[in-house]
């Protein structure tokens, strides 16, 4: 777990409740538009979110973050959208809602599931060379657009055109194989 | 009983929106949005959130709401001041909830409608009167009630459905029970044999309350599928106009509307006789997936091979149309939603659509999808639908 999460989450554990506001402001816009994702209805995502920070300010004392606060927070997320679907009886055997929902949200924090990773990386060998590149640093890194941008050497801009066409010819090879199970 | 729900992979409705399902993942996706209303809301907003994308927008306002409630729950004082807010958006979104969903079946986004119909026509409902042998009439829609037929058969009515249950005594003459459902009205038959019959809309049924020992005898005018029980012994038998159709135990679809020039009888399972009336040596055996048509007048047997779900769609809560021509299309939704209608173009008559459509929706939405097809443009006052 890196320093900063480290300070912040004791910060949560001593009530620091203009900690909990900022993190609330960084997390919430993009996390309710991962639930979106999975769920598609406002008020499910709003109560699977807005909980998820209710129980994270409740249970602090007893939540343990592996990884990062972002990648628990996304993680959380996921799941609680999953258990919300088993209800209405729909299963994401091929884990496409999983990779809509990454694709739509703007502060992708990577893809940590390993069983699907193999795949993408197949199909993003397919995308020509820097579209691939740039796709992997955000979609696979979880890095920001400003931070490929500047690492590229390139406008940030470019970087969201270039995004914007490597979504979509993703998408395309979705369409065009006979069976999803190539991509996913 | 509560019935199990199934589960659908999510891949189903994804490439329902995106691509296409073949017919079996198309029944699937069918029977698993009939199981629950959250399974036909989730598709919606799927449906929805990839045509129009996503509904938050993150704005100043949201963002206080949502902070708000979390605040509201974890006891921690709310630091803005409590702002009086008329909840209207769960309203709005059940109104859009229920004018959108009927848009499930689209493939591809709305596209705008040169001519706006504003006026709703709501499609049928369960119909139904029946006329019992004395001639006293019930209103079946009224809801659940027992009725006494004679011969001591008691008619279960529950709203949907109409059964004839229990054993009478058999007596030489034979009691007539008629059920007749109005335009814009369907109905569910069981008779006192076990056969379920599905009545469409303008049909009438004339069957006796308990068969005779050797023969089962129904007169049919209008539309019914039939599920006739097994009983080899006792044939049943079907008069409707000039035809006559034999059966042992089978399932088949009859339409035989007295303005139609012909009765259209499809066999969907097992094997039926038949023939015409006024010339009983006119006859032929129908298999499955086999449709005979006797044209009025003519008393002439013709047959061919068809896909019957598409004369069944009706039954099971679907119109498809395989290039039919709109005469006949809109003959067949009138019946359902009870309108009157104007060809303004004796031309128009003629075009030829094909489509599948969901048989509960609103006419409108029916009759966007085929403007959509930028052929012919409809026009609604009150009941009178004029295609210019």
């Amino acid at each position: 777990m890196k320093v900063e999460d480290k300070i912040l989450l004791g910060e949560i554990r001593s009530r620091n409740r203009k900690v909990f506001e900022a993190m609330f402001y960084e997390y919430y816009p993009h996390l309710i538009r991962y639930a979106e994702g999975f769920v598609f209805d406002r008020q499910a995502c709003e109560d699977i979110v807005q909980n998820l920070f209710i129980f994270f300010w409740e249970n602090t004392q007893y939540i343990e973050i592996t990884h990062s606060l972002k990648s628990y927070f996304y993680q959380s997320v996921k799941n609680r959208c999953l258990n919300y679907l088993r209800d209405i009886h729909v299963h994401d055997k091929h884990k496409i809602l999983y990779v809509e929902a990454l694709l739509n949200e703007d502060d992708s924090p990577g893809w940590v599931d390993l069983e699907i990773l193999n795949k993408i990386q197949e199909a993003i060998a397919k995308l020509p060379t820097q579209m691939g590149e740039l796709f992997k640093q955000k979609y696979m890194y979880g890095r920001k657009l400003s931070e490929i941008a500047e690492i590229n050497n390139i406008s940030e801009n470019t970087v969201k055109t270039q995004l914007q066409r490597a979504k979509e010819k993703m998408r395309k090879m979705l369409l065009e194989s006979t069976s999803l199970k190539f991509f996913f | 009983m509560t019935e199990l729900k199934h589960n659908i992979d999510f891949e189903l409705l994804w490439r329902k929106i995106h691509s296409h399902l073949t017919d079996e993942e198309e029944i699937l996706l069918n029977e698993w949005l009939s199981e629950d209303i959250s399974h036909r809301k989730y598709f919606y907003d799927v449906q929805r959130y990839y045509t129009n994308g996503t509904q938050f927008t993150n704005s100043a306002t949201e963002l206080k709401k949502a902070l708000k409630n979390i605040y509201r729950t974890i006891g921690i004082r709310n630091p803005y001041r409590q702002s009086i807010v008329i909840s209207v958006t769960s309203v709005a979104a059940s109104i859009l909830f229920f004018v959108f969903f009927h848009f499930y079946n689209s493939n591809q986004p709305q596209l705008q409608v040169a001519g706006q119909i504003v006026q709703s026509i709501v499609p049928g409902t369960e119909k139904a009167i029946l006329i019992l042998s004395d001639g006293t009439e019930h209103d079946l829609t009224s809801g659940e009630k027992t009725i006494k037929a004679a011969n001591g058969i008691e008619i279960k009515n529950t709203g949907t459905k109409l059964e004839y249950k229990g054993i009478g005594e058999q007596s030489t003459e034979l009691k007539y029970n008629t059920l007749k459902i109005p335009r814009g009205g369907e109905y569910f038959l069981v008779l006192s044999d076990s056969t379920k019959v599905w009545l469409n809309s303008e049909t009438t049924l004339r069957f006796p309350v308990q068969f005779a020992a050797n023969i089962r005898n129904v007169e049919l005018t209008g539309e019914a599928y039939f599920e006739v029980s097994k009983n080899e012994k006792v044939p049943f038998i079907v008069t409707s106009g000039t035809q006559q159709i034999k059966v042992l135990g089978t399932q088949f679809n009859i339409s035989s509307y007295t303005e139609n020039a012909e009765i259209y009888t499809t066999l969907v399972e097992g094997k039926v006789e038949v023939s015409s009336i006024e010339n009983p040596a006119e006859k032929m055996i129908l298999k499955p997936s086999e449709q005979s048509c006797l044209t009025k007048g003519e008393n002439h047997f013709e047959k061919r091979s068809v896909d019957v779900n598409q004369f069944i769609a009706w039954k099971n809560g679907r119109f498809v149309f395989q290039n039919e021509n709109l005469e006949d299309i809109m003959k067949t939704l009138s019946k359902w939603y009870d309108v009157q209608v104007i060809f303004n173009n004796e031309a128009n008559k003629k075009l030829r659509f094909t489509g599948n459509l969901e048989r509960y929706s609103n006419f409108n939405e029916i009759l966007k999808k085929i403007e959509k097809t930028n052929e012919v443009k409809f026009s609604i006052t009150n009941n009178l639908i004029t295609i210019e």
